[in-house]
């Protein structure tokens, strides 16, 4: 009398799908043919079954008995090397879409829709008008921190065509791009504010619109820098605070 | 009692243990090369591009900043891919005639997008952020590379999880001032341990372990 580690010969019958092998066992073993039918036979891997002799089957497959538990145990980690988790099904910006006819997952903002939070009702900040015509003063407070921010959004999003000094002579001009005015002309000197932040709004000429680019905030921290930039170039020594202008002097 | 074994089986033995020592060893660095090569990590191989993008000749010949077309970097988890419409800024004036631009224009006819293809593609279980990155002074060459200067986009680094704990552990190695995160030539300087010690504080850098607590990039 022996004991047989029957959960690996149900392995084993399991996996040839036939009930051949039962051929070689003795009555016994019945339960086992059950367990395989019945497609349970991972329950009974720890089982040990008293069994009345060692049947040829047993010690053919003892090695089969060994490995494929071994083997079984594998397969779960090589199945986990899919790239499902790599690439889920779930959209990511910009993703490809098999849904939406331009294949984007990125959707554009349906006509009519306001966002949570974005009513837009303040026109003169918004748009730069009140009732149609420029406004004149800056809607926003001038702080050096919207100085500072408006140089950084203008040498990152303008000075391209524009350059640094707001003179029309940038990288891309030079290349063949038609040259933008200069800023420091007499008609932009004395354009309102207003219409700075409307043509970065809605472009000017052959400048495209920067609306989904800069930020109605930056788009007037710009609007404060291009005033600055014009003032560095029409400003006469006598403006400057009496201290700075004898600064100024012995400087000479 | 005669020998059991001829001479040569000492040889055989030698040929035998040396042979399995040089196997085993070559198949560890096979795997080894194979696993950290570009075919398997894809670092400086260029992709197949729907339009052959330089990004040499737009950042450091044309001097256009990375915010131009990354519009979103400071603000979203996603730096952003520029719309055709940010393209044909330039070029509906500039080589409108060009053959290599003709899927561009024809995008801007039809409304149907590029298909750019990714360069540097992270598993979709890691949830990285850039704004959080370039918030905290971690500049675009630290992942990227100098990009100002590949005419063909590629990737810089492996982006493996190890290479990205190299910082998360020691981040005072590599946190730049805020006013460098776009400066594609920045170099540390040579007390960069001290003045990244500084910039962690003043940019209130965690470096309690969330940096390298595993739900900070995966959830």
């Amino acid at each position: 009398m022996n004991i047989i580690n029957t959960g690996a010969s149900a392995r084993w019958i399991y996996t040839s799908d036939s009930a051949q092998p039962f051929q070689g066992l003795s009555p016994s073993v019945e339960t086992i043919k059950t367990v395989c039918r019945s497609h349970h036979v991972c329950h009974r891997a720890e089982a040990a079954v008293l069994m009345t002799g060692p049947t040829e089957l047993s010690k053919r497959n003892k090695w089969l008995g060994r490995a494929l538990p071994l083997l079984l145990s594998i397969i779960p980690l090589i199945a986990a090397c899919r790239r499902d988790m790599m690439n889920q099904p779930k959209a990511k910006p910009l993703s490809e879409s098999d849904f939406f006819s331009d294949q984007a997952n990125a959707r554009p903002i349906p006509p009519h829709t306001v966002a949570w939070r974005n009513a837009r009702e303040n026109d003169a900040f918004y748009t730069g008008l009140t009732n149609g015509t420029y406004i004149t003063e800056l809607p926003v407070k001038l702080t050096p921190a919207l100085m500072a921010r408006g140089r950084e959004r203008f040498e990152a999003m303008c000075a391209e065509c524009h350059d640094r000094t707001g003179s029309g002579n940038g990288m891309v001009v030079l290349r063949g791009f038609p040259q933008p005015p200069s800023y420091h002309v007499p008609r932009l000197r004395n354009a309102p504010i207003g219409h700075f932040f409307d043509v970065i709004t809605n472009g000017y000429g052959v400048m495209y619109s920067y609306a989904t680019r800069v930020e109605p905030e930056d788009r007037w921290a710009i609007a404060a820098y291009i005033r600055a930039l014009q003032l560095s170039h029409n400003a006469n020594a006598s403006d400057l605070a009496v201290a700075e202008q004898q600064k100024l002097e012995s400087r000479k | 009692m005669a020998q059991l074994f001829p001479k040569s089986a000492n040889v055989h033995a030698r040929v035998t243990i040396f042979g399995l020592v040089i196997l085993i060893c070559g198949a560890g660095w096979a795997t080894s090369t194979i696993y950290w090569s570009p075919y398997t990590t894809n670092v400086d191989v260029p992709l197949q591009q729907p339009i052959p993008f330089s990004h040499k000749h737009h950042v450091t010949d044309d001097g256009i900043d990375c915010r131009y077309c990354h519009t979103s970097v400071e603000k979203s988890s996603f730096a952003g891919i520029p719309p055709t419409e940010t393209c044909m800024t330039c070029h509906s004036q500039l080589w409108t005639d060009a053959p290599v631009l003709a899927s561009l224009r024809n995008s801007l006819a039809t409304g149907q997008p590029l298909k750019w293809i990714r360069v540097n593609d992270l598993p979709d279980y890691v949830y990285f952020n850039h704004s959080a990155h370039v918030a905290k002074g971690i500049g675009c060459s630290n992942c990227h590379g100098r990009v100002d200067r590949m005419p063909l986009t590629r990737k810089a680094e492996t982006l493996y999880m190890r290479w990205c704990l190299r910082c998360h552990e020691n981040p005072q190695q590599f946190i730049r001032p805020r006013d460098k995160v776009f400066d594609m030539a920045w170099r540390a300087p040579p007390n960069q341990e001290e003045q990244g010690q500084a910039l962690i504080r003043q940019y209130h850098v965690d470096t309690s372990g969330r940096l390298t607590n595993c739900s900070t990039c995966h959830r």
